[in-house]
């Protein structure tokens, strides 16, 4: 049993919004959001550019207050139990956050103390997931020698130190190598298998999702505009037969792609 | 509790013991610099605190109020100015970075505290602090009350800078507020200067210096610095001196007031950020509109000569990254010292010639310093993409060129209507504007070598060539200034030996100081040109490295 999973009144669904609303002035981000994420699911978050995955991302974390509607993940409101909501995930932001001047082992050393792992726990846990994502060699230089790669694949594996039951990623593939995204892929599926942990990830690559989710939402102008598997997607966009989630994404909403016949100088 | 903020405590000491680690890329310049910080700065601030000590013992009362008026006001504008400055040892404690960690707010905000309360900045305080009890009290009970105020005035400044940390990281979403901001927060650096330059003006130049003593009692800076915590510091000292015993619980409790406000903006402030409600400005964005008439006229200018339009175009481009750059914002006081510098040659008794032409050189060099770190360009961080693109390269070296001549000839303007205000002289304005544009002629051809021979990235938020790019960063300043005075000598020689020697020739000097000035900018930029090629690579490596 992995440390703070007792103490959740509730197990499914892990993470739940109502009506959940961010506005920036006028601009309405997250639109009256309802979304219901099953425990030990791989979760993809899907939407254009701009449409409020990372704004919908940052209020589950806790980095950032609703404007109204509710927010809880792992059984805890987001707003009214920070705390207990962040002892319970792993997080990848946006913008990683690292301390740039700390090693990888002494970033990794950081995260478990403020999760009050032991001692023991923290070097049992870094050596592996360092062996695991391809950083051991490096553990000993400054992030701030790190390509953007590996402070993305650093950042991962402080999210995972805790073994938290809800891992929240932002872009968790962007800038990372083929070999070091299948690594990434492989643990994250094993995790989801093995330790029923549920995974929130929001990413572009609609083949990823397609190949790894269990379940997808699809938000467009910060509204939910469909959820569930991608068989449930296609009945959702009223598409028949073998249709690819890029198809049904782009149906979905609604998207003109342009054909390139407006660009007459190429 | 205990836990997060020992944790706290062990990543601010990693983060300086990191500092004088080197990482695999070659920052031994940041070492070194930080070691001679340590070495040189601590036991030279133990010095002045000692040596104010000794002349606080030697000064009656209220002339001590006066030393210990300055200093406390000198301590205050350190702590408030340091954020924005980003003059750092360590790589910030930045606790945003630990938001998404399961820290509860109220250690985030006691750590803000603790850590602000420990480093190279407190322990200065803590000397300066200490020597002044030391050398103002006059009995041992003095002792205890002095440090209930320096207790609070610390805890003051502390939660001053907290405050300014605050604020600064609040507005980093929105780039015109944060420029906005850390120019309202280097601000107080405006004071010190016009202060110095007041007092110069005022008791150098109008007469034989006045004794020190007598000297303090004229600025009266316990009186004017009153509206300052740490003029209330001051009085609340003097008024211990003076057994007065109401006005320093008055001058105490006005301390304690401020600490108490200031931890509730602090925490109010700190919440803002924990729950991410950064601050925006709203602002009608009219750049568009510009940029698409900027557009038709360098279309317009293109279908006769090419060139024409590519240079309009580039130029704009430059002129936005410079108004954008937040170099730009964190200079702004370069012109306001200028203009203050103006004002005091203007009433020094020097003939108005030597005036303008010392005021000509001056800006050349201040417009020069600023440029030095540009890369050839006023769009630093999009040299790389400029360079991947089919653009003429001596256009992107004359583009560069022509807007830092064009600030140069409009900050040497503002300081001549400065020094107008002291002396209506019209050959100062004349000298002023001829020698700016074969002084900055020459500079210019001298920054786009030194950009192209040693260039490196510059972190223009921090005004610093972070990590690897100390050494790069060393050799470029040091040629520019090694290079200015060789090459603007025979400019200023040309103007002044001809005005001193046939004053009524000073016009055919003042042209052979502009035909000089031409020939150095054309040969300089004809290297230049011939260089690019070769840098191209280098340039375009070393933006895409820190990208």
């Amino acid at each position: 049993m992995r440390p703070g999973t007792s103490a959740c009144p509730t197990m499914t669904p892990i993470i739940q919004t109502y009506g959940l609303v961010k506005t920036f002035g006028t601009l309405v981000a997250v639109d009256h959001l309802d979304l219901a994420v099953s425990a030990g699911v791989m979760f993809g978050f899907l939407g254009p550019n701009g449409a409020g995955k990372t704004t919908t991302l940052k209020m589950l974390t806790g980095l950032m207050r609703p404007t109204a509607g509710t927010a809880l993940v792992a059984g805890y409101d987001v707003v009214r139990k920070p705390l207990e909501v962040k002892r319970r995930i792993g997080v990848v932001p946006e913008n990683l956050g690292l301390y740039e001047r700390l090693t990888a082992d002494e970033y990794l050393e950081l995260v478990g103390r403020l999760h009050r792992l032991d001692e023991a726990t923290i070097a049992r846990r870094r050596d592996r997931l360092l062996e695991r994502l391809d950083l051991a060699d490096r553990r000993h230089d400054l992030a701030v020698d790190y390509s953007a790669g590996m402070k993305k694949k650093l950042v991962l594996a402080a999210a995972l130190l805790p073994n938290p039951p809800v891992l929240f990623l932002d872009e968790p593939f962007e800038g990372v190598d083929a070999i070091s995204a299948r690594a990434i892929k492989d643990l994250l599926l094993s995790l989801v298998r093995q330790q029923k942990t549920t995974v929130f990830f929001s990413t572009h690559i609609m083949e990823l999702v397609e190949k790894l989710c269990d379940e997808v939402a699809i938000i467009d102008h910060g509204r939910l505009i469909a959820q569930g598997n991608l068989e449930a997607l296609r009945h959702q966009a009223a598409i028949h037969g073998q249709a690819s989630l890029e198809e049904v994404f782009l149906r979905l909403v609604r998207a003109e792609v342009n054909q390139g016949d407006h660009l007459d100088w190429l | 509790m205990g836990h997060e903020l020992r944790t706290l405590l062990w990543l601010q000491g990693r983060l300086l013991r990191n500092s004088l680690r080197r990482g695999t890329a070659q920052d031994t310049g940041r070492v070194v610099g930080v070691l001679l910080l340590g070495l040189l700065l601590v036991p030279g601030l133990l010095v002045i605190a000692v040596i104010m000590g000794v002349g606080l013992r030697l000064t009656d009362a209220v002339g001590g109020g006066h030393i210990l008026a300055l200093a406390f006001s000198f301590l205050l504008l350190i702590w408030l100015t340091t954020p924005a400055s980003h003059q750092q040892i360590t790589e910030p404690l930045d606790l945003t970075r630990l938001f998404h960690l399961p820290v509860a707010f109220r250690h985030l905000v006691l750590g803000s505290l603790l850590l602000n309360s420990i480093g190279l900045a407190a322990l200065s305080t803590g000397f300066f602090l200490l020597a002044a009890i030391l050398g103002y009290m006059r009995t041992a009970w003095q002792m205890v009350p002095m440090t209930v105020s320096v207790l609070l005035f610390f805890g003051v400044v502390v939660v001053l800078k907290a405050i300014v940390d605050d604020v600064l990281a609040l507005a980093a979403a929105d780039r015109r507020l944060r420029l906005l901001i850390v120019v309202i927060s280097l601000a107080p650096v405006l004071l010190i200067i016009y202060g110095q330059l007041w007092f110069q003006v005022g008791f150098f130049l109008d007469g034989p210096p006045p004794e020190p003593q007598a000297l303090l009692r004229q600025v009266d800076l316990l009186r004017w610095l009153s509206w300052l915590p740490s003029g209330w510091l001051a009085q609340a000292f003097v008024a211990l001196r003076q057994n007065a015993w109401e006005a320093w619980l008055g001058w105490t409790m006005a301390l304690a007031a401020v600490l108490v406000t200031g931890l509730g903006l602090h925490v109010r402030l700190m919440r803002q950020l924990f729950f991410g409600d950064l601050w925006r400005l709203a602002v009608r964005r009219r750049a568009a509109v510009r940029q698409t008439r900027i557009g038709g006229w360098a279309s317009a200018l293109g279908r006769r000569r090419p060139w024409l339009g590519d240079l309009l175009m580039l130029l704009y481009k430059d002129w936005l990254n410079f108004v954008r750059s937040p170099m730009t914002a964190r200079l702004f006081f370069l012109p306001v010292m200028l203009c203050l510098v103006a004002y005091f040659f203007g009433r020094l008794p020097l003939p108005g010639w030597g005036i303008g032409l010392g005021l000509a050189g001056l800006t050349a060099f201040f417009v020069t310093l600023m440029a030095h770190n540009q890369l050839c360009t006023y769009d630093h961080i999009g040299i790389a993409a400029l360079l991947l693109s089919p653009v003429p390269r001596p256009l992107i070296l004359l583009s560069y060129g022509l807007l830092n001549l064009a600030v140069a000839v409009v900050l040497v303007l503002a300081a001549v209507l400065a020094a107008w205000l002291a002396r209506r002289d019209a050959v100062l304005l004349g000298y002023a504007l001829s020698a700016i544009v074969p002084l900055q002629l020459v500079c210019n051809g001298l920054t786009h070598l030194t950009g192209l021979i040693f260039p490196y990235y510059m972190d223009l938020e921090r005004g610093q060539a972070p990590l690897n790019e100390a050494k790069a960063s060393f050799f470029t300043v040091f040629s520019a200034i090694l290079g200015m005075p060789l090459l603007t000598a025979p400019v200023m020689l040309l103007m002044g030996l001809g005005r001193l020697l046939a004053p009524g020739w000073w016009s055919v000097f003042l042209l052979l100081a502009l035909v000089y000035g031409v020939a150095v900018y054309g040969l300089l930029f004809k290297v230049a040109v011939w260089l690019f090629p070769a840098r191209e690579e280098s340039l375009v490596e070393i933006m895409l490295a820190r990208r």
